[in-house]
């Protein structure tokens, strides 16, 4: 076995709601191999963006560590795992969250733009991946012309552009229509896999998380591997 | 990619986010720059109003003053001509120049108040350089010297007229009517004495006093000293009554009356501003909550923090600066009028002044673009910090920055609370510095501002439980919209309470004011018929009645008795002092006291003695304690200090005056001059027929302003009008400009809810009840604003009758508590916020119930 | 003497150049001057002393000029000139009656000019002042004529008081008349060209004892000397053709006094009309037509401020009266540099009259070096 690009150790969370405090992860742990697609299975509420927001080091965990390409995010400040972010890891989220107020091409091009590429050399390399997606001809469309699916496909650009470490997606069907899910849902999987790159979709789906390479379930606050 | 390339301080896309959201939402972004533009516009009018005005002051200043360091002057009559022979004689060391002045009107120079300048080209080149250098044929000189009305002006005033050298003029001078034509035109030597020169005529000595018929007296002269020595030297050699004086003691007294009126509008005028500032940060606010999700998914991506506060700010900043330029190109214009206005008051309760052009302020225009920009940026500071701590899984989930706001509520509140005793602690250092004042002042209305969000969440709770009673659901459910978008609508609320507020608050003053000079008025105008000489403008009451207009009145059959005045301008070690000295034996009756040294009678008793009596505001000028004072004034036989018997109140002047008993004043001054008449007739006689048979006697004498009692008033009251003229034209603009932001905000709430309203129609709601639903949120908010502007409102009136008005103008006023202001200021709250609500409710009307309910 | 049309020259450049001149702009207008009107020199009047003493204001121009040479008891050198023009405004015709004490239709100015042959320092100053309110003004009884604190004031008959003060340098000298009042040309009836009119009435007081004291920096000397006063009045213009004038007031240690002009034409020729007088001891006058005397330069002076060539130094012949003297200037540099650029300075003589050996101090006037007045005006 490679070894793990991502790994999380021990990872525990927890949140006060009404007074109460609620577990949300406990002592989690899981190991995903570099060019990986594995899935996190989950029913509503077991805590599957809270791991998705620790695994992008947009929020703290309580204690454990997360491991990505030899660095421990939760060792880094806020500002720190901000500029790590923007380098190493694509969203593909269930709402697409494009910024209304860019294109397409520009939603694709800010994440180079974001890591420092020049940004005539930024158009030049957001093209050919909105190609990829089959949006060539939806370049200067602003995102609420398009479709969920055609957004989503924006997204899946977006997440790729930069050539990141790790692309993140939150249920990235969850807003589509079941074919149309299903198309996004392979071309996310093929442009990952073409580009090498680790892909852990959060879903509630096990349909959607049966084309993943590995497969956690998380219950009660702990990951546990079916697959 | 896993290594540190160099990033870019801020992505060129990252600016698209930003600017291209602006325009996207056209009419938040317009609502922001007008609110911004008119905001400055007001603040540059009022600027450019004061720097106009301020500048022609010293201009005309310099123009007349010239490099004059000293002055010798005489008593109310000026100085007697041979003084200045006497000195050249006996031998001067240094330059001296003889200078006869008087404020002149010319229906063929548009009657507006110009000075006339009497010179003696000899001895005043070493001080009116302005005269330009150039030929002077001597047959030019000649007619300048030896014609009678003989007048040179500059080419700009007469090209102003179309006058060509020849022409005739008709100068009224202390209500005479005096030939006069125009010997020369003088071609300034550059811009500034240009503009120096416009109010200015110039004559030849003789010529003026033969003009303005101060035969053998001169009104001072003009010197270059150089040192202290020097003045002290030649301050010994002259007689009693000629008092050698610096030039900075006048001009700067002079500029110092009307700093606190300066001020005062300004205040007024960044009041304007920082309603402003309100539409900016609710506008700004609601674009942030808006974008929440968006923020977040930048975050997603790895925009910092710096960034996305640089991103909103710099929204801001392109809304400041379009606002501010825009601001400024309306400014220009409105400053146009108000110049018009500031002049008038000036000269209406200060002195001449006249404006003839507004030169291109450029200190204005800048001070109002950096105004707008700061301004801008200030307000959207705070939203600006709040999209940057957008976590970023705000991306992931909806969630409610209103959840935070209801907590922050009370924070606010207790802010406000706090800056309300912070802003009372200010107002209650005795200073007379207006601007401290005016700190306190805005201390307090801005903490009353803060208090709005716990204020409306209350109110609201307690219209929805009335609302829920009276219509049902939609009643209840209109209160809680306003409460659950309180961060917002809290705002538009205190945007449009502070307007309100001050609408109230300088009514009250302003009413009060007016009441209180009107029981003025009745006390102490007791005369029924006034007689008295027009000047040049009001605050030039000095000219002389003939004395066969007093023998006239005399023995005119009615009349019971004729009081007399003499109203003089004289010099003291505190500059200059209007005094009036009259001959009414129960004046002292008929003044009102502030602070007496005894009854009345007694009062008078020692003014008939020699004491003098002291206005309000000069008593507060000069600091003069409320028994016991002194006031040391230079006559015409030396410095002569008399005891304050009391201090009266005078709402005619801001300047302040003095009264003495004219037996006294005739003792001090060798002047048997008259100003002014007042006529008691017996009981019974027809004032209006007498003034009528007056006016028909005395016209061929002298051109005369004769008044009944009842018209003197009415003119009084006019010039107070006239005074509140712009304070009232500021108050209309800073309440458009909250109303601009009532519209804003209720545009923006209603633009966020069109999904909740689409399902509302949805389910069945009739577009008239939409119309309700929303017409009865704005109605809601324009209520609470109209109610909570009542207290503040007349919080503001107490600071500005009891602190403002006594610190600047030396007043005190009797407040006048009457109910109008405060329905007016409810009613023109909730109207402003029933029109802001009309175009969002038409819109939602508008939009098909399916595009309204589709998911953004 | 000086020639009259020049002065109205004087007096209007006095008004447009330099300061303390008013300076009233370019675009006052300017009808051509005009000198119809006022009383003109067209022959002989019996001059009247004291009434002729005072001011003639019928008259365009008139002046008091007084020079002197002054010495210390130690021999410092002091050299004084002291003059007052009036010029009338308008005839006499065209008078108004006005109210006020400051309507003037009569200007004065003045020239005070002090030599310090001691210290090698010549000091010039003009004044202006309009003729009312007792700034400025002349009258005959008592004599008196004063602009502001400049004055000539009769203390008692045939004594005047003189009185200037200009910044560091200051005069107050006590004049006693020692011959009375001498009359120029045809008893006091002057001609200066060949029209009728062109002419003035003109007397001297050749030969005024002086004492007093000369300030300089705060430093007063005791001085004393004799002065020379010329009282002019005319009503003329420039004559065609004549560019400046050269004049000499002479005082011999043998009692004599000399004046002598000559009228310089542009084509460098002296016109006819230049006279003089030679005024004996007792007071008794012989009057000099040109050609009865002879005028020759023996050296040129180049001023380093304004660049213009004088004369320096003369030779006088007069060989009719056995008159031969030789002029040199005190010191060179005596330009006045006011309204107006003309040399006016104190002179030493040495020569022989009627075959005796004399000296003497006198003044000596040169116009029209700096610029040709014909040409300004």
């Amino acid at each position: 076995m490679t070894e793990p690009l991502i790994r999380l150790t021990n990872l525990s969370k927890r949140y006060e709601e009404g007074g109460q405090l609620r577990t949300v992860l406990e002592n989690a742990r899981a190991e995903f191999a570099p060019g990986e697609f594995s899935a996190i299975l989950g029913k509503s509420g077991s805590g599957k963006s809270t791991l998705l927001n620790l695994i992008s080091g947009i929020d703290d965990a309580d204690s454990g560590e997360v491991w990505l390409g030899g660095q421990n995010l939760l060792a880094l400040d806020e500002r720190e795992r901000t500029l790590f972010r923007r380098r190493n890891i694509g969203f593909v989220f269930q709402f697409f969250n494009l910024l209304p107020t860019l294109t397409v091409l520009e939603n694709v091009v800010l994440p180079l733009e974001l890591s420092g590429a020049a940004p005539k050399a930024a158009r030049a390399q957001a093209a050919p991946l909105l190609e990829q997606v089959g949006l060539a001809d939806r370049l200067n469309t602003y995102p609420d012309r398009l479709s969920g699916g055609e957004q989503q496909r924006v997204a899946i650009a977006r997440a790729l552009a930069h050539d990141p470490l790790l692309v993140l997606a939150d249920e990235p069907t969850g807003n589509l229509d079941r074919a149309t899910g299903e198309t996004v849902l392979a071309l996310l999987d093929r442009l990952t896999r073409q580009a090498g790159k680790n892909l852990i979709m959060v879903t509630h789906s096990q349909s959607s998380a049966a084309i993943a390479d590995t497969i956690y379930r998380l219950e009660g606050g702990a990951l546990q591997r079916e697959k | 990619m896993n290594g540190t390339p160099r990033t870019r301080l801020f992505p060129r896309t990252l600016f698209n986010v930003g600017w291209r959201y602006l325009i996207r939402s056209p009419w938040q972004s317009l609502l922001m720059i007008l609110g911004i533009m008119l905001g400055v516009s007001v603040v540059v009018a009022v600027d450019v109003a004061n720097q106009s005005a301020s500048r022609a002051f010293d201009l005309s200043t310099e123009a007349v003053a010239g490099k004059a360091t000293h002055f010798i002057a005489g008593g109310p009559s000026g100085l007697d001509e041979g003084l200045y022979t006497d000195l050249q004689r006996a031998g001067l060391t240094h330059p001296a120049a003889p200078v006869v002045a008087d404020y002149v009107t010319a229906p063929e120079l548009g009657g507006v108040p110009l000075q006339l300048l009497g010179i003696d080209p000899f001895s005043d080149a070493p001080f009116r350089s302005y005269l330009g250098a150039g030929e002077a044929p001597l047959a030019g000189l000649t007619q300048f010297l030896t014609q009678p009305g003989a007048l040179v002006l500059s080419t700009g005033l007469a090209e102003r007229y179309g006058l060509q050298v020849g022409d005739a003029l008709t100068l009224t001078v202390a209500g005479q009517p005096r030939p006069a034509f125009v010997a020369g035109l003088l071609e300034p030597a550059d811009d500034l004495s240009r503009r120096g020169l416009e109010g200015l005529l110039l004559a030849d000595i003789s010529t003026a006093q033969e003009l303005t018929g101060k035969l053998g007296r001169l009104d001072r002269i003009d010197l270059i000293l150089p040192d202290e020595a020097a003045a002290e030297a030649l301050a010994a050699r002259l007689p009693d009554g000629a008092t050698l004086l610096p030039v900075a003691a006048r001009s700067g007294a002079v500029e110092q009356m009307t700093a606190a009126f300066r001020t005062n509008l300004t205040a007024l005028s960044l009041l304007a501003l920082v309603v402003g500032v309100f539409l900016i940060y609710n506008s700004m606010t609601f674009s942030v909550v808006r974008r929440r999700a968006m923020f977040g998914t930048l975050r997603c991506l790895g925009v910092t923090r710096g960034e996305i506060f640089g991103l909103v700010v710099s929204e801001a900043y392109v809304v400041g600066t379009l606002g501010g330029v825009l601001g400024i190109g309306l400014g220009l214009l409105l400053g146009q009028g108000a110049v018009r206005l500031v002049t008038q008051t000036i000269n209406d309760l200060f002195f001449v002044v006249t404006v003839q052009d507004v030169p291109l302020p450029w200190g204005s225009l800048i001070k109002g673009t950096l105004l707008g920009i700061a301004a801008t940026v200030t307000a959207a500071a705070f939203p600006a910090w709040e999209a940057a701590s957008v976590p970023p899984r705000e991306a992931l989930a909806r969630s409610g920055l209103e959840r935070k706001a209801a907590r922050v509520v009370l924070w606010v509140a207790a802010a406000g609370a706090a800056m309300i005793l912070a802003g009372a602690a200010v107002l209650a250092i005795p200073t007379r510095d207006l601007v401290v004042s005016f700190t306190g002042t805005f201390g307090v209305v801005i903490g009353c501002a803060l208090l709005t969000p716990l204020a409306t969440r209350i109110l609201m709770g307690w219209a929805a439980a009335l609302g829920g009673r009276l219509v049902g659901v939609l009643g209840r459910m209109a209160p809680r919209e306003v409460v659950n978008a309180i961060s917002r609508t809290s705002i538009a609320v205190a945007a449009l309470m502070v307007a309100v507020s001050v609408s109230i608050g300088v009514s009250l003053m302003v009413g009060s004011f007016r009441s209180t000079v009107v029981l003025w008025m009745d006390q102490i105008l007791q005369g029924d018929v006034y007689i008295s000489v027009p000047g040049a403008a009001v605050s030039e009451m000095t000219a002389v009645l003939d004395p066969r207009v007093v023998d006239t009145l005399e023995d005119w059959p009615g009349a019971e008795r004729v009081d007399v005045l003499r109203s003089v301008t004289v010099d003291s070690p505190d500059g200059p002092i209007q005094v009036g000295a009259n001959n009414n034996p129960i004046d002292g009756q008929e003044q009102v006291y502030y602070a007496a040294s005894g009854t009345p009678a007694e009062v008078w008793a020692a003014v008939m003695e020699g004491a003098i009596l002291v206005s309000e505001p000069l008593a507060r000028r000069l600091g003069l304690p409320e028994e016991g004072g002194t006031l040391t004034l230079y006559t015409d036989h030396g410095p002569v200090t008399f005891p304050v018997a009391a201090i009266y109140y005078d709402y005619a002047s801001s300047v302040g005056g003095a009264i003495l008993w004219l037996d006294v004043y005739r003792q001090h001054w060798d002047d048997d001059a008259l100003t002014a008449a007042a006529l008691r007739l017996d009981p019974g006689a027809d004032a209006d027929a007498i003034t009528a048979e007056l006016q028909a006697e005395l016209t061929p004498v002298q051109a005369l302003q004769i008044r009944p009692n009842r018209a003197l008033r009415a003119e009084t009251l006019a010039i107070f009008d006239r005074t509140f003229a712009i304070t009232g034209a500021l108050q209309l603009l800073a309440t458009l400009v909250a109303f601009v932001g009532v519209l804003s905000a209720m545009l923006s709430l209603q633009l966020e809810k069109s999904r909740q309203l689409g399902i509302l129609r949805a389910i069945g709601l009739t577009t008239r009840q939409l119309w309700g639903l929303v017409l009865l949120e704005t109605g809601l908010m324009g209520g609470v604003a109209g109610l909570l502007a009542m207290p503040t409102g007349y919080v503001l009136s107490l600071i500005l009758v009891y602190v403002i008005n006594r610190r600047s103008f030396g007043w005190t006023l009797q407040l006048q508590l009457v109910p109008e202001p405060f329905m007016q200021a409810l009613a023109v709250a909730v109207l402003a916020a029933l029109l802001a609500g009309l175009y969002p409710a038409w819109r939602m009307t508008r939009r098909n119930i399916s595009e309204g309910i589709r998911f953004d | 003497m000086k020639t009259l049309p020049q002065f109205f020259l004087l007096l209007a450049l006095a008004l447009t150049g330099c300061a303390p001149a008013p300076q009233l702009g370019s675009r006052l207008v300017a009808p051509t001057e005009n000198q119809s009107g006022f009383a003109r020199a067209e022959a002989m009047q019996p001059l009247e002393f004291p009434r002729d003493f005072g001011p003639h204001p019928d008259y365009q121009t008139e002046w008091w000029y007084y020079t002197g040479n002054l010495d210390t008891a130690d021999g410092r050198h002091f050299g004084y000139q002291f003059t007052v023009f009036r010029r009338a405004l308008l005839p006499p015709a065209e008078r108004t009656e006005r109210a006020s004490g400051w309507a003037a239709d009569q200007i004065y100015f003045a020239h005070f000019a002090l030599s310090d042959i001691g210290a090698g320092e010549f000091t010039a100053a003009e004044r202006f002042g309009r003729g009312a309110a007792g700034l400025a003004g002349a009258q005959a009884e008592p004599y008196a004529v004063w602009l502001e604190d400049w004055r000539v004031e009769e203390t008692a008959p045939g004594v005047v008081r003189l009185t200037a003060v200009h910044e560091s340098i200051a005069l107050d000298l006590t004049l006693t008349d020692l011959k009375g009042p001498i009359l120029q040309g045809d008893r006091g009836y002057s001609r200066k060209g060949a029209e009728p009119g062109n002419a003035s009435y003109y007397y001297s007081q050749t030969r005024l004892e002086s004492a007093g004291t000369v300030t300089v920096n705060g430093e007063a000397f005791p001085v004393s000397g004799l002065s020379w006063k010329d009282h002019e009045y005319s009503t003329s213009a420039l004559s065609e053709g004549q560019v400046g004038w050269d004049w000499f007031a002479l005082q011999l240690d043998d009692g004599t006094d000399l004046m002598l002009y000559t009228m310089r034409r542009a084509d460098g020729t002296v016109d006819g009309f230049s006279h003089g007088t030679l005024i004996l001891a007792d007071g008794t006058t012989r009057p000099l037509a040109w050609g009865e005397y002879s005028i020759t330069p023996t050296g040129e002076w180049t001023s380093p401020h304004s660049g213009a060539v004088y004369p320096s130094g003369w030779q006088i012949e007069i060989p009719e009266y056995g008159v031969s003297l030789t002029l040199m200037p005190w010191q060179n540099d005596q330009e006045l540099r006011l309204s107006f650029v003309y040399w006016e300075g104190a002179v030493r003589i040495e020569g022989t009259h009627a075959g005796a050996a004399v000296t003497g101090n006198g003044y000596v006037e040169l116009t029209g070096y700096f610029a040709s007045m014909e040409g300004e005006f």
